[in-house]
């Protein structure tokens, strides 16, 4: 008996001393077993710890192999009500599939869950992953945007050294305000490699973000207006300079959305001009008339341009719009703006009846899906401020959808909660619906919801 | 630039008069005659033929890409059309959609071999903005890419 307890705390110590080091060779099953020993020593949620090891030891295999995904799948299939832990492991696995855009929304979620459903260690690998993966793609803003967050809702000791240091770095690369000065950049990385050699290719950006002055621009700001690769237009030909104005734009697509603003101010200006007194539309009709076209031809030519023209500042300026001074804006941009705002209130309200008459009918999805259709709303509902360009129009568009997406998500969280277990998931719903609830002075639903975010999910 | 293409970046990308290679002022002749060259030279699979320029980058010209372009010609209010969006007269070099904010993409953190010396060079010589007024810190900004491996760096 003494010896079976001696191999057990034996292997409990090993799988303590060793789960780093397995986990780093990328042997899934091996971390999957000693993440099941430190289980048993007394974690929670422990098909999600376990599966968690697994996708972490997945992500470290140079390609990773089908065989150890369907082992983490198989652990996470076991779960009947996910909590953090196995929602970092579908988003870390979706990750070694490949699919980082999933990973992306599923760990950024990781966060919202109550910390008792929550490992920290979950939530600290969520957010190093999206550190890195930001600073992967570029995304300085995105970094600066969780380190202000990291400022006002987490500790120093929530990532390690190096993903402090990225962070450090995204505010400084953008200018933000509140960026460190060289001194703290220099003191992060010193705690981040100590007397290792940084690596090059990060002394080079850090190298550029001492050019930076810190509060120097708004984050938003990502440079110039592209041209496009054409010859300069004579200055009497108002509808060239109102194309060449349109094919900027149309250049401009996934730009930084104060850049976008501005391609959208100046492209409906220059339509605005070249429109003026049914000029643009006189010209059509003369020259289809010139073409053998039949009358009316140019005007009817004239009303598709039209058209066209508010169907692009539409779809462009749906990546995410940011104008300085709204009131600059002329008739062509607003009609433009104006569709991208109809567009934009259908997309979400239809997704928002979609999901109610979903949930009032009880049809169940798997859990996660259950989740990551939330999610998807959520994100709609939150995006579509941001893509009618913010403020008071952002705060409109906010107003007249609240009650479709709180009906929505008050029905889901509900049958969640009190029929599905998935109670985890349910706590976060009515957690953000509190939140936005608030946002919209709607105090009688945020006095509940927050009322229902509070119950004990265990 | 990310994400799908937009329609209007299709209609510039894919105007007729850009396919066919000619300006606006055409005249009908002139449209047809270019048209059967593009053909020819297609059907010959001559690689000159396959490449034409717009004011939003290179597009791919196809047999089917040319017959197109000569069908909408020939209808008068579709050519009024398309004759606005043709406006600009494209010249070679990067475009504006291809060229954008992309440069700098793509550090590997793996090498530690480089020095601060070289860092510094680097970064003051990989601005890709066409217009000009912008501070150093501003361009900075505008030019720096991702950070590749920094997943690796973090233990992923």
């Amino acid at each position: 008996m003494s010896t079976l307890v001696f191999i057990a705390l034996a292997l409990v110590l090993a799988a303590g001393v060793l789960h780093g080091w397995i986990v780093r060779r990328g042997w899934v099953r091996l971390a999957m077993a000693s993440a099941t020993l430190r289980v048993v020593r007394g974690g929670q949620d422990g098909d999600g710890v376990i599966a968690l090891a697994g996708a972490r030891a997945l992500l470290r295999q140079r390609v990773p192999s089908e065989a150890d995904a369907g082992l983490v799948e198989a652990r996470l299939a076991r779960q009947r009500s996910p909590r953090g832990a196995g929602l970092a492991a579908h988003g870390l696995l979706l990750a070694a599939r490949g699919d980082r855009e999933g990973a992306r929304v599923l760990l950024a979620s990781v966060a919202t869950l109550a910390p008792a459903v929550c490992p920290a260690a979950a939530l600290r690998l969520s957010r190093e992953w999206l550190i890195g993966d930001a600073a992967e793609r570029g995304d300085w803003a995105a970094l600066a945007a969780m380190a202000t967050s990291m400022a006002t809702s987490m500790s120093s000791e929530d990532v390690s050294a190096r993903a402090a240091l990225l962070l450090l770095l995204g505010q400084r690369l953008t200018g933000a305000e509140g960026a460190p000065d060289d001194a703290t950049l220099a003191r992060a990385q010193r705690r981040a490699y100590g007397l290792r050699r940084t690596p090059a290719a990060l002394v080079v950006l850090l190298t550029r973000a001492r050019l930076v002055e810190p509060g120097s621009a708004p984050a938003s700001v990502s440079g110039d207006l592209p041209e496009p690769a054409a010859a300069p237009v004579p200055a009497d030909d108002l509808v060239g300079e109102a194309t060449h104005r349109h094919v900027t734009l149309l250049a401009c697509k996934g730009a930084a959305p104060r850049l976008v603003g501005d391609a959208v101010r100046r492209a409906g200006r220059a339509w605005d001009v070249a429109r003026e007194d049914g000029r643009l539309e006189a010209t059509l009709e003369s020259r289809g008339a010139q073409l053998g076209a039949l009358p009316g031809a140019g005007s009817s030519a004239a009303r598709t341009l039209v058209e066209q023209i508010a169907a692009d500042i539409a779809e462009i300026a749906a990546s995410g719009l940011d104008i300085e001074v709204p009131g600059e804006l002329g008739p062509t941009a607003r009609r433009g703006l104006h569709l991208l705002r109809e567009r934009t209130l259908s997309e979400v309200e239809q997704a928002a009846r979609a999901l109610h008459r979903r949930a009032e009918a009880r049809r169940p999805l798997a859990p996660l899906d259950e989740w990551r259709e939330w999610l998807a709303l959520e994100r709609a509902y939150l995006g579509a401020m941001a893509r009618v360009g913010g403020g008071a129009a952002g705060d409109e568009v906010r107003r007249v959808l609240w009650p479709e997406v709180a009906s929505a998500g008050s029905s889901l969280a509900c049958w969640l909660w009190n029929d599905r277990s998935l109670r985890a998931f349910a706590q976060a719903i009515f957690a953000s619906l509190a939140r936005q609830a608030t946002l919209v002075h709607d105090e009688r639903l945020a006095a509940i919801h927050a009322k229902n975010a509070a119950l004990s999910p265990m | 630039m990310a994400g799908q293409r937009a329609a209007g970046v299709a209609r510039v990308m894919e105007n007729p008069f850009y396919v066919l290679g000619l300006r606006p002022q055409a005249t009908r002749g002139e449209i047809e005659r270019e048209g059967q060259k593009w053909l020819g030279m297609l059907e010959l699979g001559l690689a000159a033929a396959r490449r034409y320029v717009t004011p939003l980058g290179v597009g791919e010209r196809t047999a089917d890409k040319v017959r197109a372009a000569l069908a909408e010609l020939r209808d008068p209010e579709r050519r009024v059309l398309a004759e606005v969006w043709a406006r600009l007269q494209p010249v070679e070099g990067e475009t504006a959609a291809e060229g954008e904010g992309e440069a700098a993409a793509g550090t590997d953190l793996s090498d530690a071999s480089t020095s601060t010396s070289t860092s510094t060079s680097t970064s003051t010589s990989t601005s890709t903005s066409t217009s000009t007024s912008t501070s150093a810190s501003t361009s900075t900004r505008a030019n720096v890419g991702g950070l590749e491996g920094a997943l690796k760096e973090l233990g992923f």
